[in-house]
């Protein structure tokens, strides 16, 4: 045996099987093009995915979800880690790149080939119709997520039902340990087995150390075939050569860290963005029964106030830990799991920051800085008195706002003023994120991007990136479709 | 192994102390749970830093008696009922550090009490049927904009 343990080679290499890689790998497959995908994550069956979360998580998501930002308030990045990327454990929301951001990435930062309205619109008409885009229905909407809509009327708030792309969504509420009915067309139940029916390989477990070049080209990847578990234990090494190009697509997290360390700089890192969040629990009188619906089904997009509110109904043991107290005041509210709904807000942060190596680190190892703004703080918490008021205005009988500093349970609506008054900073809130964007980005100006319109590195020819990193700004809604739309148009391109 | 001794008796002390036997309302019942593996498994399934936050809250957790001035002893040496006081101030300490990792300890007690199936069907979580909820819960409008 040689120095590799799997050696292979294809017109392509991707990198990544989450929106980004497995629809590139749709795409250029369908048209032909010899492929190999790679992802650190291994591919589960869905009958094989654990139901309880503990099992879930470790098996799905990376490191357990503690990949954090750096800093005094650090805050979790939730990844999945598997195959199928994050598109496995999401809610699967739908949302096209919302017209405004559009036209910025036109306007300002001249990518007007990129997100050409009537090519883009194409991509998600196809996209949308193979991955069966609908709106949730009445019968899997939820108590948590109606609960939601009763209190944006009376608010007269600019609420809607989420368009999914889970047409057959029995409404188990187990997005995140994979649909059990694989409704959800996450991209592991999707444009993967669409693509290896295609002729693509995949090589699970696969974790990519670098990008290799030739010919000051990039040729293909090397890295290590990894065990389950955060522990990378290696099973040996593997070498990918590419013929015409190398994808990454591992996320805005992983994509910069694989970027550096093949030797690319300049602003790769730079200007990542995030859409970070907190959540509201309410209790109320009848039961809510947030253990059936659909995972996420209504939502009130603030466009214009850079924050949207969804329903978000969660596993047990996660709201569980939601809840206030210790012992017996604990375990009384314990006792009524079923009477609380849980909504949350994202905001579209200004912030940037930065994503790099770890220092001693190994392979996907990430450092990530990043650190709200006054003003985002401000959005957040306009965020978040709105939901407090919006669960009185459902009937919540109290509400946790989860803010140190502040009363843990707020007792009717004229205390939701204690969260409107309040000095807000991120070390008082249990913030996290999942939307992540920007830290390759695309551009005209080599010296202010790290891609070009037609996705390929300025720095080395042959390389491309195709997930969210790529993204000038942030969006305001959630991601996966506009990563999807974008890389569909960039990889009917190279299939060219 | 993963943890000392030290660490295993600090965390099954603040295990116990967030779930009682036998409280009202949700309760484990004896040997229904398991802890330490529990949190044995988000240990190993985390990254480094991760992994130190576990250890740092386990320390926090298991000399709180001692930097909080409230006794000259570790969290096991504290009556059960006075660990869970101790507990709940932590989660509102002023300091994030303090606050952050004692919930991360209290998301593993959430985790490896809610994880067994007989604990969580006594939630109620999964309890309510759809005829219920839409007698009670109208089903609303669609999108208002």
């Amino acid at each position: 045996m040689g120095a590799y343990t799997i050696e292979d080679e294809g017109d392509f290499v991707v990198v990544g099987t989450g929106a980004g890689g497995a629809t590139a790998a749709r795409v250029l497959s369908a048209a032909g093009r010899s492929v190999v995908l790679l992802d650190e994550g291994p591919r589960l069956k869905t009958e094989d995915r654990p139901r309880a979360l503990l099992g879930a998580m470790t098996s799905a998501f990376r490191d357990f979800g503690t990949t954090t930002t750096r800093g005094t308030s650090p805050f979790p990045l939730l990844q999945g880690r598997l195959v199928g990327g994050s598109t496995a454990i999401n809610s699967g929301i739908i949302w096209r790149l919302p017209e405004d951001v559009r036209r910025e990435w036109v306007e300002r930062y001249g990518l007007s080939e990129l997100a050409d309205e009537a090519g883009l619109a194409r991509a998600f008409d196809t996209i949308e119709r193979e991955l069966e885009i609908t709106e949730t229905s009445d019968e899997v909407l939820g108590n948590n997520a109606a609960l939601m809509a009763l209190a944006a009327e009376k608010l007269k708030l600019p609420g809607k039902v989420i368009s999914r792309n889970a047409a057959r969504c029995k409404g188990t509420a187990q997005c995140l340990q994979g649909c059990p009915g694989e409704a959800r067309q996450s991209m592991d139940v999707s444009y993967i087995p669409r693509s290896l029916a295609a002729g693509a390989r995949l090589h699970d477990q696969a974790r990519v150390d670098r990008v290799l070049r030739e010919g000051g080209r990039a040729v293909g990847v090397e890295g290590e075939l990894v065990e389950r578990g955060s522990e990378g234990r290696s099973r040996g090494r593997f070498k990918i050569r590419a013929k015409r190009g190398v994808i990454v697509a591992a996320s805005a997290v992983q994509t910069p860290v694989l970027l550096r360390r093949s030797g690319l700089r300049g602003m790769v890192g730079e200007r990542f963005q995030a859409h970070p969040g907190a959540a509201v629990v309410g209790r109320f009188k009848d039961p809510v029964g947030m253990g059936f619906g659909a995972t996420q089904g209504y939502e009130v997009p603030l466009r214009d106030r850079f924050m949207k509110l969804e329903s978000l109904s969660m596993p047990p043991e996660m709201l569980g830990a939601r809840l206030p107290g210790a012992g017996p005041a604990w375990q009384e509210r314990l006792g009524q799991l079923d009477h609380f709904a849980q909504w949350c807000v994202l905001v579209r942060m200004e912030a940037h920051g930065t994503v790099r190596p770890t220092l001693f680190g190994t392979g996907s190892d990430a450092a990530v800085s990043f650190t709200p703004t006054a003003l985002d703080m401000r959005r957040l918490r306009e965020g978040l008195t709105t939901l407090c008021r919006m669960m009185f205005a459902a009937g919540a009988l109290e509400v946790y706002p989860g803010i140190a500093g502040l009363p843990p349970v707020l007792k009717d609506l004229s205390e939701v003023a204690l969260v409107e008054g309040y000095d807000l900073k991120a070390r008082h809130l249990n913030l996290m994120a999942s939307h992540l964007f920007g830290s390759a980005c695309a551009g005209k100006d080599p010296a202010r991007s790290v891609v070009g319109e037609d996705l390929q590195a300025h720095a080395l020819p042959g390389l491309y990136v195709m997930d969210s990193s790529v993204f000038p700004t942030n969006l305001g809604v959630n991601p996966q479709h506009s990563i999807m739309g974008v890389v569909y148009r960039a990889a009917e391109r190279l299939a060219a | 192994m993963t943890f000392t001794s030290v660490e295993r008796r600090w965390i099954t002390a603040t295990m116990e102390a967030f779930a009682h036997e036998g409280a009202p309302g949700l309760s484990p019942r004896p040997g229904e749970v398991d802890w330490l593996g529990t949190v044995e498994a988000m240990y190993l399934a985390s990254n480094p830093r991760g992994r130190l936050g576990v250890r740092l809250g386990v320390l926090f957790a298991g000399l709180a008696p001692l930097w909080t001035l409230t006794a000259l002893c570790t969290l096991p040496g504290l009556p059960l009922g006075r660990r869970t006081e101790l507990l709940s101030k932590l989660l509102y300490h002023r300091w994030f550090a303090v606050r952050g990792l004692v919930l991360l300890l209290k998301l593993a007690a959430s985790f490896a009490l809610l994880g067994v199936r007989a604990v969580r069907d006594r939630s109620g979580y999964d309890r309510a049927a759809p005829q219920v909820r839409k007698r009670h819960l109208p089903v609303l409008t669609r999108a208002v904009a």
